[in-house]
């Protein structure tokens, strides 16, 4: 089983190198005849978690460290991203208001919709993570 | 963040040059699109060069809609790519915002 890890520190300008390294390693993982939408919904899915830790795990700290590990399996992929920042209950998020009257809201809303499946853990010793899977078969 | 900027038929249209319009390049599009917020504005945004969006994207975009709505302005949106039309659909925005197919049809002279 293939698997990659990259760190990247929690300042919105660490981005780039995130969707630099992310965008390549969907490309050369990701079957060609799955599409390149899937890799797009992919690295979507994985992008609106990052962000979150940036701007609420660690939001008022620029030196935390995201760590991203990801694994390949047959039809499809785990990623998980792990902090150190502050937790929150993944679960319990509320769903976001479709109206077009609120701005925000939709970043979780989007993880869980895209990814198979998701998972958050967060123990005091070993900080934060959150698994998202991807069945290939299983993104839209 | 470079836009590209032509005056037809009494709408303005805005092509961005960002590929990403994300949490990192929004406050970039906030302060582009902020003179355009003048009343009865009308404004075309073609989005053809943005290959990706986020959530934090798709809220600059309700903003910028909300602000030209409350000075009796309109926004239009076209060349939406693959990831962007992705994204509209999983947040229900596909019907919040307008949408066209071409400037052609967002000026109403196709």
């Amino acid at each position: 089983m293939m698997e990659y890890e990259a760190q990247f520190n929690s300042d919105i300008q660490s981005m780039d190198a995130f969707h630099c390294w992310f965008d390549e390693l969907l490309k050369s993982c990701v079957p060609s005849d799955e599409g390149s939408h899937k890799q797009k919904m992919i690295l979507t899915a994985v992008h609106e978690a990052y962000t979150n830790v940036i701007r609420h795990a660690y939001a008022d700290d620029d030196k935390g460290v995201v760590n991203l590990r990801v694994k390949l399996s047959v039809g499809g992929l785990c990623v998980e991203i792990c902090d150190r920042g502050t937790s929150f209950d993944f679960d319990s998020v509320a769903e976001p208001d479709f109206s077009g009257d609120s701005f925000g809201g939709f970043g979780c809303y989007l993880v869980k919709k895209i990814a198979t499946n998701s998972c958050y853990e967060s123990r005091e010793a070993q900080g934060n993570r959150l698994h998202l899977e991807f069945k290939f078969d299983m993104i839209e | 963040m470079d836009m590209d900027l032509e005056e037809k038929y009494n709408w303005s249209i805005i092509q961005i040059k960002e590929e990403r319009l994300d949490v990192k390049s929004v406050p970039e599009f906030r302060e582009l699109v902020a003179p355009f917020i003048v009343d009865n504005a009308r404004v075309i945004l073609d989005l053809s060069n943005t290959q990706f969006i986020d959530s934090t994207g798709i809220g600059a975009l309700l903003q910028f809609m909300k602000a030209l709505d409350q000075t009796d302005g309109v926004l239009k949106l076209c060349g939406i790519q693959d990831q962007v039309d992705a994204m509209f659909k999983l947040v229900h925005m596909q019907n919040i915002f307008v949408i066209c197919s071409s400037i052609e049809e967002a000026t109403g002279l196709n």
